[in-house]
């Protein structure tokens, strides 16, 4: 059934049409990786390298699908890890009339866990009588939390248990994270009875939907002969950051046994980055499987920065630099590495925007994306420094980058918003947040309302608040989150703020006192102390502007994960603490005394560096492989001796010294 | 895949809770009977809403299709149709994953697709919408996602209108049901080759594909030398007056084209007409009648639906016999129900449902294939849902015959077992102003064998849950036994012989002195109690046969004379007797057996006689009995009171139980009398 669905013809179409040219996808110098990987249909791993357009090359596939697909019953299925992802495929599909059709029925285009949900879990869970008002694991442990005794709770708080003990993992509510209150003890009992009680109330943690999947799965094993009949064709976008969870339940419903579907997956395995320390890849069916595609042409960086950057990856590709791209009037610039100590750690973002400056004319910085990352962005005030993005940047907002985790505090969905409506003026998503955070505060305090609804927020609060005096006090508080542009200071928020949200959860939730849980929800977080400081950070976008006082180059800062997948002009990585200092643990690998996770010892055996080490190698690797001009770092001054930084100018990399800038005047 | 349930509230006849519609429907065809107004359309129109159908005619809610449960009360707020389809194939389970309901557990597990359809009134004042959009919900509880558009096109019924005009619909013009059926037919899309202008040798017209010699027409059209000329003419000697010089207008003819392949296909399908021909010689058109026609469109519907690789094939048909006389009907019948057996490529089978109003149909179908709807509720008369044993399942196929299935179409069913009965009951009732046609009662003459088996299509297993037929059911039956002096009456025995014992005798008749103590009333019960429950009555005759009733109970003198004109009857046909002289020959018998002082049964079985012994034929005694009743009427000597003093009491019962009850008392108490000779001789 997939033959002739993309011809030779289609190939210059589907390239024009994602704006390549018609050429876009033509082999260059004898590489038809990416003409052979447009024409393929067979199962088949694409281990594509920083910046070779994987997720172009997978639209255009889809694109010429989408015209040529003639199935009404069955579709194409494109998993991503992301919304984000899943929004840009949304988007670029659009592209073409065609293309549309994939978004609908019977396609799906979505992340993993929402195919998990829609097409096992929820159907499941229905079909068991269950009505799933919502899934949020902060709700879904909290009410199940308190639903314990005080002393239980007291009782699991000594054994260093918190409420994500109250997620389990078997359809039986068993399992999860107990430590010694397993199903035999009396506590145990009591968890499992919380656990079970709010699940059949509707309320469930993200990962429990994996477990139902996996029940249905158990329990009517046609179901996955039934998915693979509709979804004959199976693309998975970012395959490398696949979980063990996720990449078993997908083997299972599309490739284990009998008549496994086609299916194509694009990733890197050297970018494989988890959202938390600790998570580790997948052991079932591992991306790159038997069937590897390598896309090992960038068309971000030059062949220079490609040789600087290959030996971080974990299995170094032959990486061809086709980069960078021409819509920067720029040559690509050395690779610069600025040190620091204690005293001048706060200079490093200036030193850094004056080398834009420096290196950049100004339609290139105001057309350029530039951005500094940590792999470490929580603070730690006492860790050592630099620890995180905060000791670089005191003002530094963690909570508005955290861009795939749930809020957990009312604040955090207003920061949020604030970040995503980014100075655009539009109320929407202010608006929608606010509604949706009250939502969150009345189902912590009791209120039993679902998530699953085809309303906004919004409307559905105005539905909730229809005649009672609250609704009045709704909009008198969306007024005041409106004027603020969603910016509390902490004491207008305990005057004006919090007495009228508190009345509206109230209502909503129809508790004449609110709990612990939606208290501390509602309350709003102490800010870090920076108030002295001079107010040059836009703080609540994470925005850099240099030189404060006239910007000529806003530089946008964040964690290593929130810029996965994005191309920048210039990149700043800045040393980070997780055990160690991650760059300094990386040092060999910056001088080129090693390359890869691994070497063959004297005995001809492959051995791997340790585990820590090569998650830092990827971390880092992310980092370093997104600009196409600049790609600079930031480190100790006192890690390097003088050899070694002689080492690094002769490989081509700019030292540029921090530590005398900040303190002029040694006494 | 198939609908194995519809469930329907507030729509139109349909209330909610226990007075809402629920029809469990099984694979194949399914024919829904019962009288005008009770439902059936109702249903059709259901389906059609929730499902949408091929011919993109659609049908618009209005604000009276909301129920309204009494005259004066209030419309429902809100529709829900919901069906549950069953039996899924794995393309099915696929297609439809994200809505799936999984039932059951191990051995019984099953995965059904549970479509809920709900409108709501919009009962804001002032609001020129005044049906809010539907929706079309899925999962047990309609707590699913919304059914998508593109899944919810799978879906589509086709369906078939009553009284259809089928010479329009497959006449040429825009948007033609033919022209639409065609193109979604394979063979028009796929044989043959496009037209290449260009192409060199030119086109050899045979290969071409439809679409090809359209356009190899169009081409042809255009290198018309006639065409060529009056484009000319247009260009040189009016265009070129009216243009600028450095802008000159220049005009082309040709047939409109160029748009999408599937736009002109359309075009030139439209101008397709399908006419039914005698012979298979294609020219000889001759015009054939309406339900020729009919048949046609069908024919043309059932080709596209068998030909589909996908969807879900249900085929709507109101009243498949319009236009289509009996013999027709027949065959159409049988050949739907080869199409429902028959197995697509893709593994599903056509269900059909189709409403009804003929006997025809409804003979010919199996009791399994039946749904009687009354009263806004829906009785399969299938295996498990009626009192009827497999073996009367067995008997009714053979024997329900396009005569007895009008009793599907009634208001209320008399079941009688003679010619007798069937003769005189509706002339009895029509005297004592219960006419059975006003009434809308079908009288079902099943000729002495099953009289409680068809009574038995009445009564529902599970009363409780599924509701009782409303529809009164009376079997009118004798009581076969003799009083104790007949059997040498009528001649069952020689004078002097003694009655023969039980066993060694098989003697098939009984008298009284048969049934010592309560013996006769435990046969009465056990008569009656083959078929009396819901509302079907079993009605025993009180003594031993309705002539013998009759006789018995007042009608003595004219049923006597009945039977003599019954004996007359062919020299009376013949002209060689007079009827008169007939009735007054009978009248002086009469007067003489009347006076030799017999006690009434042993009179009226000397009357009986005249039917065993005489062998007067009793269907054509019925007649001429019937027309004495009728002309005494005229002459004023008899009205309704005094008439129903001189009937059996169970004949006036069962008639009152398919009618109307009768308000006094007086009648029944009358008939417990005997009058001597009610009748003036007339």
């Amino acid at each position: 059934m997939f033959d002739d669905l993309i011809r030779e013809q289609d190939v210059p179409w589907a390239a024009s049409l994602m704006g390549l040219g018609p050429n876009g996808f033509a082999p260059v110098d004898g590489d038809e990786s990416r003409f052979q990987a447009m024409r393929r249909l067979d199962s088949v791993d694409f281990e594509a390298c920083p910046g070779s357009g994987k997720t172009t090359l997978l639209v255009a596939k889809l694109a010429v699908l989408a015209v040529r697909w003639p199935h009404r019953k069955q579709g194409i299925c494109v998993l991503s890890h992301t919304n984000a992802a899943r929004n840009e495929i949304g988007t670029k599909l659009g592209n073409s009339a065609a293309g549309l059709a994939l978004m609908r029925y019977p396609h799906f285009v979505g992340t993993i866990h929402s195919f998990v949900n829609e097409y096992l879990a929820l159907p499941w869970l229905r079909s068991n009588g269950l009505n799933v008002r919502c899934i949020d694991t902060q709700i879904a442990l909290a009410k199940r939390w308190y639903e314990l005794p005080y002393t239980t709770r007291i009782a699991l708080e000594r054994s260093h248990l918190t409420p994500a003990a109250m997620a389990y993992d078997g359809p039986d509510y068993t399992g999860g994270k107990v430590g010694k209150f397993g199903p035999h003890t009396p506590t145990g009992q009591l968890i499992i009875a919380a656990r079970r009680k709010f699940s059949e109330q509707g309320y469930f943690c993200f990962d429990e939907m994996f477990v139902w999947a996996n029940d249905l799965l158990d329990r009517r094993p046609e179901a996955a002969h039934d998915l693979r009949q509709r979804f004959p064709l199976v693309f998975i976008d970012e395959a490398q950051d696949n979980s063990e969870e996720q990449s078993a339940l997908l083997h299972r419903i599309f490739c284990a046994g009998d008549g496994p579907v086609r299916r194509q997956r694009f990733g890197d395995s050297n970018q494989a980055i988890y959202a938390k320390p600790g998570l580790a890849g997948a052991e079932t069916d591992p991306f790159p499987g038997a069937a590897v595609h390598p896309l090992p042409r960038s068309y971000r960086f030059s062949q220079s920065l490609a040789d600087e950057v290959k030996g971080f990856g974990v299995t170094p590709q032959a990486l061809v630099g086709a980069g960078p791209p021409p819509h920067i009037a720029a040559e690509p610039k050395m690779p610069a590495i600025f040190l620091f100590d204690d005293a001048s750690v706060q200079s490093v973002l200036p030193k850094f925007g004056a080398h834009l400056v420096a290196s950049f004319d100004a339609a290139a910085l105001a057309a350029g994306t530039f951005t500094a990352v940590a792999g470490v962005h929580e603070l730690d005030q006492n860790g050592r420094v630099p620890h995180a993005m905060g000791h670089y940047v005191p003002s530094y907002d963690p909570s508005c980058a955290r861009r795939e985790t749930a809020p957990d505090r009312f604040a955090q969905y207003l920061a949020r918003a604030r970040f995503e409506t980014a100075g655009s003026g539009n109320t929407e998503r202010l608006i929608n947040a606010a509604a949706a955070a009250l939502l969150a505060a009345s189902e912590l305090a009791g209120g039993t309302h679902g998530r699953i609804a085809r309303k906004s927020p919004h409307r559905r609060m105005l539905d909730y608040l229809a005649d009672s005096d609250a609704r009045a006090h709704y909009l008198a508080f969306l007024e005041l989150i409106l004027s603020g542009r969603g910016e509390f200071a902490s004491p207008d928020w305990e005057v004006n703020g919090l007495p009228l949200a508190v009345e509206i959860v109230k209502v909503l939730s129809g508790t004449a006192a609110l709990g612990a849980a939606a208290n501390a929800f509602l309350a709003w977080p102490p800010v870090p102390a920076q108030t002295d400081q001079e107010a040059i950070f836009a703080r609540t976008d994470n925005l850099f502007a240099y030189p404060s006082e006239a910007p000529e180059v806003h530089i946008r800062l964040g964690s290593i994960h929130s810029v996965k997948g994005e191309t920048h002009t210039a990149t700043l990585v800045l040393d980070s603490y997780y055990y160690n200092h991650h760059l300094s643990e990386l040092k060999p690998w910056l001088l080129g005394a090693k390359a890869g996770g691994s070497m063959v010892n004297n005995r001809g055996r492959q051995v791997f560096e340790g585990s820590r080490t090569l998650g830092r190698l990827k971390l880092h690797y992310v980092a370093m492989t997104r600009p196409t001009h600049l790609l600079c770092v930031a480190m100790r001054k006192d890690v390097f001796d003088a050899g070694e930084l002689d080492i690094l100018t002769g490989r081509g990399w700019e030292v540029i010294d921090c530590c005398a800038a900040a303190e002029p005047a040694e006494p | 895949m198939y609908i194995s349930e519809i469930k329907i509230e507030n729509f139109r006849p349909f209330g909610a809770a226990e007075k809402a519609f629920v029809l469990p429907l099984n694979p194949g065809l399914t024919a829904l009977i019962g009288e005008n107004d009770a439902g059936k359309t109702a249903v059709v129109d259901a389906l059609r809403l929730v499902l949408g159908t091929r011919d993109h005619d659609l049908l618009r809610l209005d604000p009276v299709d909301f129920h309204q449960a009494a005259p004066e009360a209030d419309r429902a707020e809100q529709i829900l149709i919901r069906l549950t389809f069953r039996g899924l194939t794995v393309a099915d389970r696929g297609a439809f994953a994200e809505y799936l309901t999984y039932e059951g557990e191990g051995a019984a597990a099953e995965t059904a697709l549970i479509v809920t359809w709900i409108a709501k009134r919009n009962s804001k004042e002032g609001s020129s919408r005044r049906v809010l959009p539907p929706e079309w919900r899925t999962g047990a509880k309609g707590d699913g996602p919304l059914l998508d558009f593109g899944a919810r096109s799978l879906l589509t019924a086709t369906y078939l209108r009553p009284l259809r005009d089928a010479e329009r619909a497959m006449s040429a013009g825009r948007g033609s049901r033919l022209s639409q059926i065609l193109q979604h037919t394979k063979e028009i899309r796929e044989t043959g080759e496009a037209f290449d202008r260009d192409a060199n040798p030119p086109v050899d017209p045979a290969a071409l594909s439809v679409l090809g010699l359209g356009d190899y027409s169009s081409h042809l059209f255009g290198e018309n030398a006639g065409i060529k000329q009056a484009r000319k003419r247009l260009n040189e000697d009016y265009l070129a007056p009216l243009s600028f010089a450095n802008d000159l207008l220049l005009a082309r003819i040709g047939i409109a084209g160029g748009q999408e392949d599937n736009l002109r296909l359309r075009q030139l399908l439209e101008k397709f007409e399908l006419a039914l021909t005698a012979s298979a010689d294609a020219d000889s058109a001759h015009s054939r009648g309406l339900g020729s026609n009919n048949l046609l469109f069908m024919a043309c519907e059932l080709l596209l639906l068998a030909a589909e690789s996908d969807g879900f094939p249900l085929l709507l048909i109101e009243e498949p016999e319009a236009h289509l006389h009996p013999q027709r009907q027949l065959r159409l019948m049988s050949f739907l129900q080869q199409q429902a057996e028959k197995q697509r490529a893709d593994g599903q089978r056509i269900q059909i449902i189709v409403t009804t109003h003929s006997p025809n149909l409804a003979s010919d179908l199996r009791l399994d294939n039946l749904v009687l709807i009354e009263g806004a509720r829906a009785f399969p008369l299938g295996h498990g849902k009626t009192k009827l044993s497999k073996s009367d399942y067995r008997f009714l196929e053979r024997f329900l015959d396009v005569t007895k299935a009008n009793l599907f179409f009634a208001r209320a069913v008399l079941i009688v077992e003679g010619d007798a009965e069937t003769i005189l009951l509706p002339v009895i009732a029509k005297l004592l102003d219960r006419d059975l046609h006003r009434h809308g009662v079908s009288l079902v003459n099943v000729g002495g064998v099953g009289l409680g088996r068809y009574a038995r299509i009445f009564m529902r297993s599970d009363p409780e849950t599924d509701g009782v037929i409303n529809i009164p059911v009376a079997c009118v039956t004798d009581m076969d036994v003799m009083p104790d002096m007949a059997p040498w009456i009528i001649g069952k025995l020689e004078p002097g012989l003694p009655v023969p014992t039980i066993p060694p005798s098989r003697r098939q008749w009984r008298r009284k002195a048969d049934f010592p103590g309560a013996g006769l009333d435990v046969r009465r019960t056990a008569r009656r109690e083959k078929a009396s429950e819901q509302r079907v009555e079993t009605f025993v005759s009180d003594e031993w046969t309705l002539e013998y009733d009759l006789a018995f109970h007042g009608l003595g003198k004219l049923v006597w004379r009945a039977a003599a004109l019954a004996l007359a009857d062919d020299q009376l046909n013949a002209g060689t007797a007079v009827k008169a002289d007939v009735i007054g020959a009978a009248d002086a018998a009469y007067g003489a057996l009347a006076g030799a002082g017999h006690d009434q049964p042993t009179l009226s079985s000397h009357i009986y006689a005249q039917f065993e012994v005489e062998k007067a034929s009793k269907a054509i005694a019925a007649q001429y009995l019937a027309e004495i009743l009728e002309d005494a009427f005229k002459a004023g000597a008899l009205n309704a009171g005094a008439l129903r003093a001189l009937l059996p009491p169970y004949a006036v019962a069962a008639i009152a139980h398919v009618t109307v009850p009768f308000d006094d008392a007086g009648g029944a108490a009358a008939a417990g009398g005997v009058p001597a000779d009610p009748i003036a001789a007339g």
